[in-house]
């Protein structure tokens, strides 16, 4: 089960909290049989956390509905940014990183000396040659 | 008790709440046992309950089409006709309600000369609290009665069994006698036999069934995690406070049958409650009620005409009782109870693929929002990660060539010969 290190804006008991349940979570799951996705698991926690207030111990039927009904909510907006959020944070991690990449190999083509440019019998040329 | 004849179908009808999930589970466990000795049980969980609500009561389950149940029961018919066992056997509580025309229908399919019915009983005062929880488990529309705790429920169902409004599957399973006289006038009283287990000795269904079917004794074994147990008060206060959230958030049926009623209540089934978890208790009041009228229902069944295998007296026996009391209006939910739901519903949800759904199941929005969600993910990210490696590569061949040491230099100009294509063709790279 994928689990991340604690979060800054998170209290203790909240992480303490999000530990016991990825625990029964994976209490839940035999070895070998599919477990569920890490990401939509991270994310709808993460958001459940922040928004539901959960408490520890015992509490009134209509809380423990609450709680779950707000994992539900959590996971619904979880599918609509998904699809539907151009920002959403592994998308544009990825995107992000794209761009400096290319933007860095575009600057080392500027360049007549990047490797690309060379010729095979440069190389070697310059791989055989006099040290410089 | 008499063996069924060579070429039988045992066709068990439950009802629900007597044992049913146990015996299957038995069955299942001991399937190859089973083979070994000539018995075949036919069809998976799967498969026979919606064929079993299709053809018993035109019923499906909420993310199925209306088709698919009728298909599953001609799968289940085809199962039968291939078998070459000494006995096969087709079980399913959802059997039970049928009326007659539609009992008729299914001993039809079956072969009516062959088939044997066999109907499961125990006291109606043990089923009262057990059915109540059970209701509770599939509620994703509101319906009447909903708002009733037990107590108030129980006045409902037992004062007046001719409503309708509440619950009214409920004696359609449970007048027990009534069940036996639709499943008589339908196969006729020489191949009906019920069978009344001792509820303190469960093992005495399996060995009814093992007689039934001359398998050798212990043959079935109950499975280790026993049958389908109840939910404890606590759990069913929880599960009902969540269907009412479920029903004001306008969420939908086909969603709730995956992620609640086979999702998370599963997964809270699937814990051992501790001693001090009260279970849900029944007032005195109704165990008199239901212990007298199971005397009733008993002497309507002798009359019947039926096979009777085990004591008809204990359905109107008032040492049977179940737990007797009453529970506290709003029961806590202690810690390990709803977060066990709550990481049920994240099991079961982020489980879902991004494949649709297979079979003639119906996704609901939430479900094809997953799907939709993990094909965006896989499709889209997958191809996002391979255009940062091909471009970090790139990177890579871009770097100045006076950084590189004459080892990087030649391995590079060797890198490119390979690459080079050889005269007719052949790759140097392969």
């Amino acid at each position: 089960m994928s689990t991340t290190g604690a979060h800054p804006d998170r209290s203790p008991e909240r992480h303490e909290l999000r530990g016991r349940l990825l625990a029964e979570l994976a209490a839940l799951v035999p070895d070998g049989e599919r477990e569920p996705e890490p990401l939509l698991v991270e994310r709808a926690l993460e958001r459940w956390l922040a928004e539901a207030a959960p408490p520890a111990g015992p509490v009134a039927a209509a809380l423990a509905a609450d709680l779950a009904d707000a994992l539900m909510e959590a996971v619904a907006a979880e599918v609509e940014d998904a699809i539907t959020d151009p920002t959403h944070a592994e998308r544009q991690r990825l995107r992000d990183r794209l761009a400096e990449l290319r933007a860095e190999r575009d600057a080392r083509r500027a360049d007549p000396e990047a490797l690309c440019h060379q010729s095979r019998r440069a190389l070697l040329r310059r791989a055989l040659g006099p040290r410089r | 008790m008499t063996r069924l004849p060579d070429g039988a179908v045992l066709l068990h009808v439950g009802p629900f709440k007597t044992g049913t999930t146990a015996l299957q589970g038995a069955f299942r466990e001991g399937r190859e046992a089973a083979a070994a000795q000539g018995v075949h049980l036919v069809g998976e969980p799967g498969l026979m309950i919606p064929a079993a609500m299709a053809v018993a009561e035109g019923a499906s389950l909420a993310d199925r089409d209306a088709g698919a149940g009728l298909e599953a029961w001609a799968r289940v018919v085809a199962e039968v006709e291939e078998s070459t066992a000494r006995q096969t056997v087709v079980s399913s509580e959802f059997f039970s309600p049928a009326p007659v025309e539609r009992a008729r229908r299914i001993l039809a399919d079956l072969g009516r000369e062959r088939t044997h019915v066999v109907i499961t009983l125990r006291p109606l005062s043990l089923i009262l609290a057990s059915q109540w929880q059970q209701y509770a488990q599939n509620r994703p529309i509101a319906r009447p009665g909903d708002e009733l705790d037990f107590e108030e429920w129980l006045r409902v169902v037992l004062t007046d069994p001719q409503q309708e409004r509440v619950t009214p599957t409920f004696w359609r399973r449970h007048r027990h006698d009534e069940l036996v006289r639709r499943w008589v006038e339908a196969a006729g009283p020489e191949r009906v036999t019920v069978v009344v287990a001792d509820p303190a000795r469960p093992q005495t269904l399996l060995r009814a069934f093992e007689e039934l079917t001359g398998l050798r004794e212990e043959t079935l074994a109950l499975p280790p995690r026993g049958g389908n147990r109840s939910l404890t008060a606590a759990e069913v206060a929880l599960v009902r406070a969540f269907n009412r959230r479920w029903q004001e958030r306008g969420r939908d049926a086909a969603d709730y049958t995956r992620y609640v009623r086979f999702g998370a209540i599963r997964s809270l089934l699937s814990r051992a409650p501790g001693s001090a978890e009260e279970r849900v208790l029944t007032p005195a009041w109704a165990v008199a009620r239901a212990t007298a009228l199971g005397t009733e229902m008993a002497e309507a069944i002798a009359a019947s005409g039926a096979r009777v295998v085990g004591d008809l007296g204990r359905l109107g026996d008032s040492a049977l009782a179940p737990a007797v009391g009453e529970n506290a209006a709003d029961p806590e939910v202690p810690e390990e109870v709803w977060r066990r739901f709550l990481a049920g519903l994240l099991l079961h949800l982020g489980r879902t693929g991004s494949r649709p759904a297979t079979g003639q199941r119906q996704p609901g929005p939430l479900e094809r929002g997953l799907q939709a969600r993990r094909w965006v993910l896989h499709e889209e990210l997958d191809d996002l990660r391979w255009r940062v490696g091909h471009v970090a590569e790139q990177v890579r061949q871009a770097r100045p060539v006076g950084e590189l040491s004459r080892a990087a230099l030649l391995a590079e100009a060797a890198r490119r010969l390979a690459r080079r294509p050889r005269p007719g063709g052949a790759s140097g790279a392969s």
